[in-house]
């Protein structure tokens, strides 16, 4: 089998300077997190003729260059380049596997290519120009054996293709040790004892080094001297759940278009029980004649297999729509969840009927209907200015009260105004009919001031609470940045 | 009503909590019109020694209390205040109890704990739930304290409060927390708040106050704010006058010693003396000195030291008892009764010291002696301290930790979400690049100067500077007291164990007057120790301090010639430089050299002057005949602190006192401007007494210059006779010498690898670390008639008191590498680092063969039943070939015997025509050439205008690099960073001294190994 190494070498380091352009002239690392011990994962070139290497910590780099750049390591960027790599890379093999332990690393069967590409070098070619592309530096070897070939690519930049086997295990032995991503302490080791190359590595004896070094370097000897079958694991790219139903004649009748959804949502359900999998989402799209499509997603409180009350959701969504043009055909994509067997069958069989539950799925309901922000929850937050003192955030859960604390007789409640009301200014005259409507002030408590956050925008308020004549409690602030009154709200 | 008294302040020493220093609040108040003002702050009165003095400058009565974290009946806190000197002492107590029984850095305290010191204390509480259990402890003592901070949460609070109090019949009164002096601190304040929780200022919330309401306010302010109830403030001066103490009465006793029966202080203060000097001068002591005694006896009683004096005499004699080396420095050195009981070791008749430097009846101060006492066993004499005098009694001095410019940006800039990244980035060219953080600095960083946050960075960090951090201990000091120390201040426990420190610093006990004892850590005792041990042993020779040989020739050849690494005080690299100039052949040669390499006569322009009179090409002159008794030995440069209390004593009317006050307005005239009130006094005086005007301005300009860096001459002498031993002790017994240096390291300017090579070129023949021959420490052993130094386990690197330990329990010889790994049962790593720094090369086996066979071994360590070795295939390794085993021994073990690392770069040096450091330190002025050495040593003092000093060595000796700024930076990496460093630049000799100049600095482009060998920086 022809397999085919492709390595981007310091493949978080790379992004970086491609999110940076203007940083590539310049000193760069790429730091473990943003603190100044933070560890160095990655250096570029001008920061390694400085001696800045990884390991080091960005303090002690900093000592080295007072212009150095650092960039923090993001694991999600990173993964998704990864995904956008593999399905890029598929493109050019069927057999495409993400390396286990390098992020920078893919496997490619390169076998059978020719008849599309015509010579193996053409098709190599044709992945470091996309690669190229992508602003990545990559290494492209092609050979017989796995370690080999994986030695040779860090050796480096662009295409190597090579044809004889031999050739391979005897310039792979000239590979230097630290190109191999060897852990540091053994690197260390045969540093230590004299071993630089993957040649001197395997003229030690193999038994001598497992009962000293143990398993990894077992491993290493029997991968590096070709002793251990490493066949090509391609990663099957994951297949979506999909039913597609095509209306023929179009129709825009919704209880027609659920009756057809149905039956092809039982037939989903099926195939995700089969994989242990439960819908946490689903897709709905409705190709209309004569109109842009239309995409709705609607979203479950619980992953669930139950179809009548998936319906439900989707009836609720689709009534709260107008539909453009009649349905020529509708698909159905899954967003899926894996579960337990056991799970799967508390799923299937259904779940007892309690309030809790039945409240998460009426809000699931309106959810459905609102879409997914529709549903928020107060949550109190410790800050001075009262918009600040709380939050709204998305829900999807209910939980019982549990009041914090007991008032032998009701509390005052403040209750105020999104926006606070401008109040006019206090008249000279007749200052009794500053606050119209609301009745004449008769009695003021206050001030209490909030003066602060300096660091952003400041405020500056004096807060009243008033007693009017019309028997309300108003609460009113001035506003010394902005020389006004405000109605901020009323205790009731 | 017109004034109201603040009852609840408190300053920055409510470490991150108070915005305003002291004395800042203080000068508020008093600007204010109040007629006082409290100083409560949380946990302590680490502040009030500060206010006291403010307030008694200005005229203002300062009440002295604390805010107490109670933790019963829930966390809370209330606010006391002494009302005389028995409730001080009550609040002391309490605060070191509360300390006591919790971790360094808090105090807390419960209603029982309360109880027992309640008595001479006011309480103002603010928390309803207290009131009633504090009123058992209290009784008409406590008040209810009422704030009005304009805080909408506090209503509930407040109003619950009142009807407590007057349900329990306990007055009321007013006032608010008072946090700083004025509402613009109120962004500092957020800020400390925010350091102190660990958060952000946008994530702070209401960990924040809501306003800046916690300012010192006007007594209109607070008519304002208490409208209602005016009698809430009246009652505040009420309270204030209820609190009658005043710092002032504070009544400081030195601790009485034990005395023989029917003797008075005195009595055997002067009978010890008399004893002691009768030992400096067996027969007959001298008329002078015994007119001397004369005069500090008279003094001392009359100032009633002589408690000190016996308690110094009694840690000196600890020491004696225990074979721990010591001896005093500083000022101590001028009076003859120290140098009689055994303090000091220097004769300040026969130096002519000025006995006024140490102690005068004008300024009635406690006289400041300092021991130094051989570091590894001080601790010793600290807790004996503790011991002899008890917990209660003898605790150690504070050192405040305040705010560095550097710090600063780092804790201000975390508060104001800055990245960190950045912020080290910037406090890093703090220091470096820059010396204040400024527009420009920031902009380095890459931070946009015109940003608000950035703004904010600039001016917080500089208020926050200078703002106390937290509490740390004095490297030596201690306060002993006749009364428990814990009257006069709160004690707390250290954070190193068995410690325990007051809540003030020195400056507070100097302020206050009380006494203190310093006994500080010296490396070089600790090596002069041994190495008389060493001598002992092998040279059957038995040396003390003061029977080392005086005056001989050859030490002082030695010393002339610079050649002096390791010795005390005259090692380093401006010292080394001066010595080929100045040329000491005298113990009072080697005084001067001593004091004048320092930046007081550098900058004062001593230096030059002195050195041409010494060489003869320029006549010494004194202005006026008096003065050539004071600065003749100095040929007519004042060198000395005393001489500069001499000139105005003799020639500008000064008495002792007022000379004495010269000396210290000297030390502080940068920060303070001080010195120049003296400038128009000292200046008329002496040309009333015919010293031209010109000359008088020159003086004047010198003790200015002086500043406080210049030595005063018994300190210098004291100094002096130790690094005469120090270079005694190298100048004859080399061997002996270098192992007992290599044993007290770390110390002084030099790496091991530094010494040993010294070692070596001076014939000492020093051996490897070898497993069959080593000790834990370095030892001696003796060839052909001579004595070498075998190196010790302690310079493996990663070796601590496990491995110490280890060796002390298992004595070599071992049979061979299995006998070794299974008797010593040391860990992989250290069996490792072993094998690779060679310990193995005496079982006639290779490093790395040592490397591999260790980790079969190991294997099988835990067998009982000896197997012979493992017949597996056999692993062939190459030779380590020489350079590389000493790459490696300087890895392992910072040093190495086998070589220097630069004596197999040399043939290829050679082919360039690259000269060595002998050749090169033999080259005719104005030559250029290139060099190639390693950077042992870099200086960058600040009184160097930019100038960087590099020490390069190679096999053949030193090199004096100086780098001009302009160079330094154009080749800052390898200025920075280069071991091995290559330099071309122009010789510039002068009196033997040789400097090379730099013009270019390069990379030599060898192979070098970085890892292993150390730089040692100094700025």
């Amino acid at each position: 089998m022809t397999l085919a190494c492709i390595d981007i070498p310091a493949l978080p380091l790379q992004l970086a300077l491609r999110e940076h352009p203007d940083w590539r002239l310049h000193p760069v690392v790429m730091v473990q997190e943003d603190r100044p011990e933070a560890l160095i994962l990655y250096a570029n070139r001008p920061a390694q003729k400085l001696s800045i290497h990884p390991g080091l910590r960005f303090n002690q780099a900093q000592a080295l260059s007072s212009q150095l750049h650092a960039a923090i390591f993001d694991p999600i960027a990173l993964e998704h380049e990864r995904d956008a790599l593999f399905k890029l890379l598929t493109r050019f093999s069927p057999g495409v596997e993400p390396d286990k332990y390098s992020s920078g690393i893919f496997w490619l069967d390169a076998s059978g290519l020719r008849r599309m590409y015509r010579t193996t070098p053409q098709w190599g070619k044709k992945i470091l120009s996309v690669l190229q592309q992508r602003q990545l530096i990559t290494s492209v070897v092609v050979g017989t054996y796995r370690y080999c070939i994986f030695a040779l690519a860090r050796m480096r930049v662009g295409l190597w293709v090579l044809e004889n086997p031999e050739e391979e295990l005897i310039l792979a032995r000239r590979v230097p040790l630290h190109k191999l991503d060897l852990s540091a302490k053994l690197l260390q080791t045969f540093h230590l004892l004299g071993v630089h190359t993957l040649g001197d590595f395997l003229s030690l004896p193999a038994d001598g080094l497992r009962l000293r070094y143990g398993d990894e370097a077992f491993a290493l000897y029997q991968r590096a001297s070709g002793q251990t079958y490493e066949p090509l694991e391609p990663t099957q790219p994951v297949e979506i759940v999909r039913q597609t139903l095509q209306i023929e004649p179009a129709d825009d009748d919704l209880t027609r278009l659920l009756f057809g959804i149905k039956t092809h949502l039982h037939a989903m359900t099926d195939i995700l029980s089969k994989r242990c999998e439960a819908l946490t989402a689903l897709h709905v799209k409705l190709l209309l004649d004569h109109a842009p499509a239309l995409h709705e997603r609607v979203e479950f409180s619980k992953p669930t297999l139950d179809v009548l009350q998936i319906l439900e959701l989707v009836r609720l969504r689709l009534s709260a729509t107008s539909l453009a043009g009649p349905v020529k055909e509708i698909i159905l994509e899954a967003e899926t969840f894996g579960v337990h067997p056991e799970q799967l069958a508390l799923l299937l069989q259904g779940t007892p009927k309690r309030d809790l539950m039945a409240a998460a799925r009426a809000l699931a309901r309106i959810r459905a209907a609102y879409g997914h922000n529709s549903v928020q929850r107060a949550q109190l937050l410790n800050f001075h200015l009262p918009e600040q003192s709380f939050t709204w955030t998305p829900t999807t859960e209910v939980f019982f009260p549990s009041p914090a604390q007991k008032f032998d007789s009701p509390p005052l409640i403040r209750r105020f105004f999104a926006i606070p009301h401008v109040l006019p200014q206090v008249p000279r005259h007749e200052p009794e009919t500053w606050l119209g409507s609301w009745g004449v002030a008769q009695k003021f408590q206050g001030p209490f001031r909030i003066f602060g956050q300096w660091w952003s925008h400041s405020s500056a308020r004096d807060y009243f609470f008033i007693d009017t004549t019309t028997a309300q409690i108003l609460w009113v602030y001035y506003d010394s940045h902005k020389r006004r009154w405000f109605l901020q709200g009323t205790v009731d | 009503m017109n004034a109201y008294v603040p009852l609840w302040v408190k300053s920055n020493f409510s470490f991150l909590e108070g915005a305003s220093h002291p004395h800042e609040l203080v000068e508020q108040a008093h600007q204010w019109g109040l007629p006082a003002i409290a100083l409560t702050d949380r946990d302590g009165v680490y502040g009030i020694v500060q206010a006291h003095t403010k307030a008694q400058e200005l005229g203002i009565k300062l009440l002295i209390g604390s805010e107490l974290t109670l933790t019963e009946p829930h966390s809370s806190s209330v606010v006391v205040l002494a009302q005389n000197r028995q409730g001080y002492s009550n609040l002391c107590q309490l605060l070191s109890k509360g300390h006591l029984q919790t971790h360094k850095g808090a105090s807390l305290l419960n209603l029982d704990d309360l109880l027992p010191f309640a008595e001479h204390l006011l309480a103002l509480c603010t928390d309803p739930h207290l009131l009633e259990p504090l009123q058992t402890a209290f009784a008409d003592r406590l008040y209810a304290l009422f704030v009005n901070h304009l805080n909408v949460q506090q209503v509930q609070h407040q109003q619950e409060l009142k009807k407590t109090a007057h349900r329990l019949k306990i007055p009321l009164v007013g006032g608010n927390e008072v946090l700083y002096h004025t509402p613009a601190r109120q962004p500092l304040q957020d800020v400390l708040t925010c350091i102190r929780h660990g958060v952000t200022l946008p994530t702070a919330g209401t960990l924040l106050r809501p306003n800046a309401e916690h300012y010192l306010k006007t007594a209109q302010n607070m008519r304002q704010l208490f409208m209602e109830e005016p009698e809430l403030l009246q009652r505040t001066l009420e309270i204030a006058e209820r609190c009658t103490f005043s710092l002032t009465e504070l009544r400081y006793r030195y601790p009485g010693e034990k005395l023989p029966q029917g003797l008075s202080e005195t009595d055997w203060l002067s009978h010890l003396t008399y004893e002691g000097i009768r030992k400096r001068y067996p027969g007959d002591s001298p008329p002078q000195v015994v007119q001397q005694i004369k005069r500090e006896l008279q003094l001392i009683q009359e100032l009633d030291y002589g408690g000190y004096f016996l308690t110094m005499y009694e840690i000196v004699q600890f020491c004696r008892s225990q074979n721990i080396f010591c001896q005093g420095r500083g000022s101590a050195a001028n009076s003859v009764v120290c140098f009689a009981l055994g303090i000091t070791a220097v004769d300040p008749i026969q130096l002519d010291l000025l006995f006024e430097r140490f102690l005068s009846r004008e300024r009635a101060e406690p006289p400041d002696i300092d021991l130094d006492i051989e570091h590894n066993r001080r601790e010793e004499v600290i807790q004996w301290v503790y011991n002899r005098y008890g917990r209660r009694y003898a605790a150690m001095v504070a050192n405040v930790i305040r705010y560095r410019t550097r710090s600063a940006i780092r804790e201000v800039g975390k508060t104001l979400g800055l990245p960190l990244t950045a912020l080290d980035r910037l406090s890093k060219l703090l220091g470096s690049r820059f010396s204040d953080l400024s527009d420009e600095a920031l902009r380095y960083a890459g931070l946009d100067p015109l940003s608000p946050v950035h703004q904010h960075l600039l001016s917080l960090s500089a208020e926050i500077v200078d703002f106390p951090r937290h509490l740390s201990i004095h490297p030596g000091g201690f306060l002993l007291g006749h009364e428990p120390v814990d009257t006069l201040v709160p004690i707390e426990p250290g954070a190193m164990p068995g410690r325990t420190v007051i809540q003030w610093d020195k400056y507070a006990i100097e302020d206050l007057g009380l006494f203190k004892v310093d006994l500080l850590g010296l490396g070089a005792l600790t090596q002069v120790h041994e190495c008389f041990d060493l001598l002992r042993q092998f040279e059957n020779k038995d040396f003390s301090l003061a029977s080392v040989p005086h005056e001989d020739a050859s030490t002082y050849r030695m010393i002339s010639r610079g050649d002096t690494l390791g010795t005390f005080q005259i090692e380093s690299r401006a010292q080394m430089s001066m010595l080929p100039r100045l040329r000491p052949k005298t113990f009072y040669d080697l005084v001067i050299e001593v004091a004048i390499v320092r930046p007081g006569p550098i900058q004062g322009d001593m230096v030059h002057p002195y050195l041409r009179r010494r060489d003869g090409l320029e006549k010494a002159d004194y202005p006026h005949p008096q003065l050539k008794q004071v600065l003749e030995k100095t040929l007519g440069v004042p060198l000395f602190q005393e001489q500069v209390m001499k000139i105005a004593i003799l020639v500008g009317g000064y008495t002792p006192g007022e000379a004495d006050q010269l000396r210290r307005d000297m030390a502080a005239w940068k920060s303070s401007g001080r010195i120049e009130r003296h400038h128009d006094k000292l200046i008329a005086r002496m040309i009333q007494n015919n010293i031209t005007p010109e000359f008088a301005e020159r003086i004047f300009s010198q003790i200015r210059g002086f500043g406080e860096y210049g030595f005063p001459e018994s300190h210098a002498a004291s100094f002096a006779l130790i690094a005469y031993i120090t270079a005694y002790l190298r100048c004859h017994h080399p061997a002996a010498f270098t192992c007992s240096l290599l044993n007290a390291q770390p110390m002084g300017f030099y790496s091991p690898a530094t010494i040993v090579e010294d070692a070596k070129r001076r014939g000492v023949q020093v051996a490897p670390i070898d497993a069959n021959h080593s000790q834990w420490n370095c030892s001696l052993f003796r060839h052909d008639n001579t004595l070498g130094v075998r190196m010790g386990y302690r310079y493996i690197k990663g070796f601590g008191q496990n491995e110490q330990q280890i060796f002390q329990q298992t004595s070599a010889p071992y049979k061979n590498l299995e006998d070794f790994v299974r008797r010593t049962q040391l860990s992989t790593s250290a069996l490792l680092q072993l094998a690779e720094a060679g310990a193995f090369d005496c079982f006639k086996m290779s490093r790395r063969t040592a490397l591999w066979d260790i980790q079969e071994i190991l294997k099988r360590r835990g067998d009982s039943l000896v197997l012979p070795k493992y017949s597996g295939s056999i692993a062939q390794f190459r030779d380590v070939p020489l350079e590389e085993q000493i790459f490696w021994d300087y890895r392992t073990s910072e040093h190495s015997t086998r070589g220097h690392p630069i004596a197999k770069l040399r043939p290829q040096l050679s082919e360039q025509n690259i000269p060595t450091a002998q050749q090169l330190n033999s080259l005719p002025d104005g030559t250029r050439t290139n060099y190639v050495g390693m950077t042992i040593c870099r200086q960058h003092p600040a009184t160097a205008a930019g100038v960087t000093f590099y020490t390069l060595e190679d096999e053949t000796g030193f090199v004096n690099l100086v780098v001009w700024h302009q160079i330094f930076e154009r080749y800052s990496v390898l200025a920075r960073t280069a071991l091995l460093m290559g330099v071309h630049g122009k010789i510039q000799s002068e009196n033997g001294v040789v400097h090379f100049i730099a013009d270019k600095l390069w990379d030599p482009q060898i192979a070098f190994p970085s890892d292993g060998t150390t730089v040692r920086s100094f700025h």
